[in-house]
């Protein structure tokens, strides 16, 4: 019932940000290889986390859902567009069960299509102008830079891991490395947004940095772990895509920590060569090992912990605001992760 | 006695969780994980603030970077700044305008209370105003939240003005409700507040405003705009 109510809530508030999106999609050329290829990613349908956070803390603290369209539909956005230039970043096949943009297209038309979704995320900024006035509005064009400017740093971080190969990485590593990019603009900064429009500003939003910072990182390793235990047509990607393409999962940072030296060097070796190089089969066999070295567990058991940390927080912080369904909606996409069972 | 049936206890996945969590060893595992994330983010925040702080100070010293007038990149950054100080004297005048209107109620209804004080905090002035126009006789409630964010107990004592309309026109203050009026707002508290507006059945037409103000300080201004047709 709790999965239920949360995926048709976020599912609604999802699909009013895609319309959104649409109205600001320009209807002139060059259509072809720019803006029809703009909401193909929107339209592949994603979780709708990101404008679903930001209109239900905006609704929680007593906000109209309408207030916080502007803003969740630039988040969404901008989700596409990382989206589009991490497909090309990581060499990925599939998203959201198609082949992805560049596969269908090119390199290039795919960044330039990731480019010009930025610069129309910028559009609805400048709307929240006229209906929530230049303060509150100046205050989530800062949030929104502070949110790009985070998530670039964490991509830089992990594409220079893997271009050096760094095979020594710790638990500390990756959770930095998460928090820029993926908490911020995931969860930490939909929520403060969210909280920002619905107080008119009045709030601190710092107060949701923790909570926001838990719900990402949880939602990210369980992410990850989906990648290597999930069925492939209901995940959307590729299984086992991650550990092809070298990403620096908690898992595999787990493995390399414990594995034996022999082990480490096959790892290691594979991790080295170019990404086309990479064998299914030597994907397969690290994969048995995270199973042999129980990497997957401690990462299923780590974001739990962490989703723990961040119900803690929820009700910390929401405790005190009326019983509505808004507040409900993130009580219990915190709730489907600590019960999650892949 | 209560003759109210006792309700069976629901086990809820919350229930679930926490009962897992009294497990000694999973405690001080999630306990190690969650204060690894915590410091992990305090770095950072830390971090973050370091590195805003000097680009700030950088930005402070344009008269270093404007001294050579013919490099491009020090023009553009001129340009840039002197766009910036155009929309924050935009932006100061309109404060200062909205300030000064605030105050002229302020005065016009309340002449006999002491002027405004000046205050160290910065202070803001809310809007709030309906969709549509409201009728003689029609009831209205507006909400807003306070937020307490500094470490202090602050007494809060909330006092309205008359509703002022065209040529002078007025709506005695007894047609607005504030609820509550008088309230301490604790460190990191959130109070919401309701202003219940009753339009007498003999109001006349015309944009009307009214003032809503914190009698201890001046930080809190709520600037009411009502149409009546």
């Amino acid at each position: 019932m709790e999965d239920l109510f949360m995926k048709s809530m976020l599912a609604d508030y999802g699909a009013e940000t895609l319309k959104g999106i649409h109205n600001y999609i320009p209807d002139k050329e060059p259509k072809k290889y720019l803006y029809n290829l703009i909401s193909d990613y929107p339209n592949r349908g994603g979780k709708g986390f990101r404008p679903g956070l930001c209109i239900a803390a905006c609704v929680a603290y007593g906000g109209k859902k309408e207030d916080a369209s502007n803003s969740a539909i630039c988040l969404e956005l901008l989700h596409n567009a990382f989206l589009v230039h991490d497909d090309c970043e990581d060499e990925s096949y599939i998203r959201r069960g198609k082949p992805t943009l560049h596969e269908m297209n090119t390199n290039a038309i795919a960044i330039n299509i990731g480019d010009a979704m930025q610069a129309l995320a910028l559009q609805p900024l400048l709307k929240n102008r006229q209906t929530l006035g230049d303060k509150v509005s100046l205050s989530i064009y800062s949030e929104i830079q502070h949110l790009v400017l985070e998530s670039v740093e964490g991509q830089a971080m992990e594409l220079g891991w893997r271009k050096d190969n760094v095979c020594n990485l710790k638990e500390k590593d990756y959770l930095q490395m998460i928090l820029k990019k993926t908490c911020w603009y995931t969860c930490i900064h939909p929520i403060r947004i969210g909280a920002i429009i619905g107080t008119k500003g009045k709030i601190n939003p710092d107060i949701f940095n923790r909570l926001g910072y838990f719900m990402g990182t949880s939602f990210q390793i369980q992410d990850d772990v989906l990648n290597l235990v999930a069925n492939e047509d209901k995940y959307g990607k590729e299984i086992c895509g991650d550990i092809i393409e070298g990403k620096r999962t908690l898992m595999l940072i787990h493995l390399l920590e414990n594995c034996k030296a022999s082990e480490f060097k096959m790892v290691k070796k594979f991790l080295s060569l170019p990404i086309k190089e990479r064998k299914q089969e030597d994907a397969i066999r690290i994969l048995h090992l995270m199973k042999d070295y129980q990497s997957i567990d401690y990462a299923k058991k780590t974001s739990k912990y962490l989703a723990g940390g961040a119900l803690k927080e929820f009700y910390t912080i929401f405790s005190r605001l009326p019983e509505t369904k808004d507040k409900k909606l993130i009580e219990s996409i915190i709730l489907y992760m600590i019960n999650r069972d892949y | 006695m209560s003759n109210k049936k006792k309700e069976p206890f629901r086990k809820t996945l919350t229930d679930d969780f926490l009962n897992a969590i009294k497990n000694e060893e999973l405690l001080s595992g999630a306990q190690k994980v969650v204060n690894s994330a915590v410091n992990v983010l305090e770095e950072e925040i830390a971090a973050g603030i370091l590195a805003a702080k000097k680009i700030e100070k950088k930005i402070i010293d344009v008269e270093d970077i404007r001294s050579d007038p013919d490099d491009l990149m020090n023009r553009i950054r001129r340009d840039t700044h002197e766009a910036v100080d155009l929309f924050l004297d935009a932006l100061s005048a309109i404060s200062k305008q909205v300030g000064n209107l605030a105050s002229s109620v302020d005065k016009e209804t309340n002449s006999k209370e002491k002027p405004v004080s000046e205050t160290k905090r910065e202070s803001t002035v809310t809007l709030l105003e309906t969709e549509q126009p409201l009728k003689p006789g029609q009831l209205e409630v507006f909400k807003f939240t306070l937020f307490e964010d500094s470490e202090k107990l602050t007494k809060m004592k909330l006092q309205k003005s008359h509703l002022i309309g065209p040529n002078n026109r007025i709506i005695n203050s007894r047609a607005l409700k504030v609820i509550p009026k008088n309230f301490n707002l604790k460190p990191k508290e959130e109070k919401e507040i309701s202003i219940q507006l009753k339009l007498p059945k003999n109001a006349l037409p015309g944009n009307y405003n009214a003032f809503i103000s914190d009698a201890n300080d001046n930080i809190i201004n709520v600037l009411l705009k009502i149409e009546v047709i």
